[in-house]
């Protein structure tokens, strides 16, 4: 059995029928008349009947449906393909599919919103053997997961005694997932790279070959390749080189998911990560939502490209505000103990306010992304700081 | 035909349960001199399929499991210096084969990469400025597993995804299937089992036979028609290539002569059309933020209009 069964009838007016219909087989018998037992008879079948009827309807009704991941942005239409099969001979006449989906997402027709939830019912008659296939157009609303909650089947007795709730005990295999929209983000040039590749920077394990700064004298754990044969040839003395530390241009996206204004700040981001993706810069993210695991906070770590994107889109669709927060300082002791720190922040929220002097103190440049009566601004906090002295 | 293909796939179902579909886009691919290439989650059995049909198909088999640290002369082969006979002496890599299996070919780099492209597409390889022609009939088998949930691997270049013939996801095996495998690996491994049932006489014949089927014109304007879409679609940013056409023809053609018939219907277009196409494509950042490639070859298909008439003409 695929469905918790749940039979609404009324007690007292089924024991009445029950006490009514041995009433009339009693009496019926008593006095010998047959219209008194047949009418008995009759009652105490379409009592038994109606039992049976409950009892079995259900037993090889089935769900058909196959797993379906849908992505879009609000506004955006698709459709949920569902069947419903009934592998008995008992009839379904006058049935109600019920679905109870996650806000953010709306079914075209016949929706009612409940208790925080959407819920469509579906009128649907099923005969014995038969399968019918159900297309559900639906639409994005706003940004979030959507989830099918709940998936129930209500058959009302042919006579009006009862309804039979099925509720679909099985894993509902179907997501479908609302990107933010994308609002622009104004002066967004100047977070652009003006060098493409490897970026100077003064905190990096990585050296740049190509960027000779000095040479200094060597050192018996120094490595061949990095002998200054010139500076040795002239002086006499092993010299090794002395490269320029490198580290290659990236953004480092942090997100306060208690900001009042989150919705329209993960719309600008969405923009910050396409436009991102256009130019081929790296990034990574973090919110500051607690999360079980090594990385004890919602991360995605550096990378670049479409499927880049599409991670980091759904992160920013699935982000609850109501989230179990987490410090600001442990998301940027993360960020400061990778091999490479990338050269620009971008911060979003007031939280992240706090970590821009530590920013600044290893030289990285910070934005911080505002929303002003002209749209959402990436400001430079340093620059601001400058200006005020 | 479909009898080969039946002893084919009969043969291979001892060691791969459930992937008969696959055995005929693997043999589709060989008689049109194609390369196929293997993608899935780990544990799939991607080598273990290709090194079945491999032993089915018979000819000889090469394995190369690439490394990062995999150089092109590993694969292509090296002329070095024999200090006996004081001259260069050449050694030809795993390339000279019949079948070669490039094993998790997205963990070479790119230059290792690339030492197969003209391997793949012209059918022989360079080595100090001299070109060397592969055995005949060659195919690569490469596998690889998903980008995304790797680190240290390094995406196939648009050109070298454009030559291979077919991508093909390997998926997982239904309930039964993956009960059968259970009780046939239990206690015995059945790819020693497995014998060559075709030979590469066989395999040269069957790929003159495949040319000769039948493209009408209303098909040929039904590939045009589907393949111009992939250039027009708004999804799509990089659409299928002329070398793309020429696969789907063929694909089409391979399916109906494995079928046992002389001409090409739409139903064999629309079946090989994801398996051809979807590798050729490259998105939109928009249009991958909401579809997979195979979703908007699904879209294009639909919105077609199917020639309803067609027939063996030449």
């Amino acid at each position: 059995m695929e469905w918790h069964k749940q039979v609404d009838a009324p007690r007292n007016g089924l024991s009445i029928l029950w006490i009514l219909s041995l009433a009339a087989l009693i009496t019926g018998l008593a006095a010998q008349s047959f219209i008194g037992v047949l009418t008995g008879c009759l009652f105490t079948l379409f009592l038994v009947c109606s039992h049976l009827y409950f009892k079995y309807v259900a037993k090889s009704l089935k769900i058909e449906m196959e797993r379906q991941n849908a992505r879009m942005f609000p506004g955006d239409r698709d459709y949920l393909a569902l069947g419903l099969s009934q592998g008995g001979w008992l009839p379904i006449i006058g049935g109600t599919l019920r679905l109870t989906i996650d806000p953010a997402i709306s079914f075209s027709a016949g929706t009612q919103e409940k208790k925080g939830f959407r819920v469509t019912d579906i009128p649907f008659t099923l005969f014995g053997k038969q399968t019918i296939k159900i297309n559900l157009p639906y639409e994005g609303i706003h940004r979030g997961p959507a989830k099918i909650q709940a998936i129930e089947v209500i058959i009302s007795h042919p006579f009006g005694i009862g309804t039979l709730r099925l509720d679909w005990k099985k894993l509902i295999p179907f997501q479908a997932l609302v990107y933010p929209e994308i609002s622009p983000v104004l002066d967004l040039e100047k977070a652009k790279p003006v060098n493409r590749g490897d970026f100077p920077f003064r905190k990096s394990f990585y050296e740049d070959p190509a960027r000779l700064q000095g040479a200094r004298l060597y050192t018996p754990d120094d490595p061949f390749n990095k002998i200054h044969w010139t500076a040795s040839a002239r002086t006499g003395v092993l010299h090794t080189k002395v490269l320029e530390r490198a580290s290659q241009y990236s953004w480092t996206i942090m997100v306060d998911i208690r900001d009042p204004e989150l919705e329209l700040k993960l719309s600008g981001i969405a923009y910050l990560l396409r436009y991102a993706t256009r130019e081929a810069i790296p990034f990574q993210l973090f919110f500051n939502v607690r999360c079980m695991g090594s990385v004890p906070f919602l991360y995605l770590p550096r990378g670049t490209g479409k499927e880049h994107l599409q991670k980091a889109m759904e992160l920013l669709a699935m982000v609850r505000k109501d989230s179990v927060i987490l410090s600001f300082t442990h998301l940027w002791n993360h960020a400061v103990k990778q091999p490479e720190l990338s050269p620009l922040f971008i911060l979003s929220g007031d939280a992240a306010k706090g970590i821009e002097g530590e920013i600044a103190a290893r030289k990285a440049d910070t934005y911080r992304l505002e929303n002003t009566s002209d749209g959402l601004f990436l400001t430079n906090a340093e620059i601001k700081k400058r200006k005020a002295m | 035909m479909t009898h080969t293909l039946e002893i084919l796939k009969e043969n291979i179902r001892k060691a791969i349960i459930g992937k008969d579909e696959i055995v005929e886009l693997f043999l589709n691919a060989y008689l049109n001199k194609g390369h196929i290439l293997l993608e899935s989650v780990p544990g799939t059995g991607k080598t273990m399929l290709a090194r079945s049909f491999a032993k089915s198909a018979g000819g000889t088999f090469k394995r190369i499991q690439f490394t990062p640290d995999v150089l092109p002369s590993d694969v292509t082969g090296i002329q070095f210096f024999n200090p006996k006979t004081q001259e260069f002496q050449l050694r030809m890599g795993p390339v000279m084969t019949n079948i070669l299996l490039a094993d998790e070919i997205n963990r070479a780099t790119p230059r290792t990469q690339s030492s197969l492209l003209e391997v793949m597409e012209e059918r022989q390889a360079t080595i100090d400025g001299e070109s060397i022609s592969l055995p005949s009939p060659f195919m690569v088998i490469a596998t690889q597993n998903p980008v995304e949930s790797q680190q240290g691997t390094f995406s196939l270049p648009e050109a070298q995804m454009d030559r291979f013939f077919f991508q093909v996801d390997m998926g997982y095996p239904s309930f039964e299937e993956e009960r059968d495998i259970m009780r046939t690996y239990r206690a015995r491994n059945p790819i020693e089992e497995i014998a060559a049932v075709l030979t590469g006489e066989d395999i040269l014949r069957m790929q003159k036979e495949v040319q000769e089927v039948g493209v009408s014109e209303e098909m040929e304007s039904y590939i045009l028609s589907i393949v111009h879409a992939t250039r027009n679609h708004p999804d799509i940013e990089i659409g299928a290539s002329p070398r793309g056409t020429l696969a789907f023809m063929r694909a089409a053609q391979g399916r109906a002569y494995l079928a046992g018939r002389t001409f090409i219907t739409p139903d064999d277009v629309k079946h090989v059309a994801p398996f051809v196409l979807s590798h050729r494509l490259s998105l939109s950042i928009e249009g991958s933020l909401k579809k997979t490639n195979v979703m908007v070859i699904k879209d294009i298909l639909s919105s077609m209009e199917v020639p309803v008439e067609s027939g063996g003409q030449r």
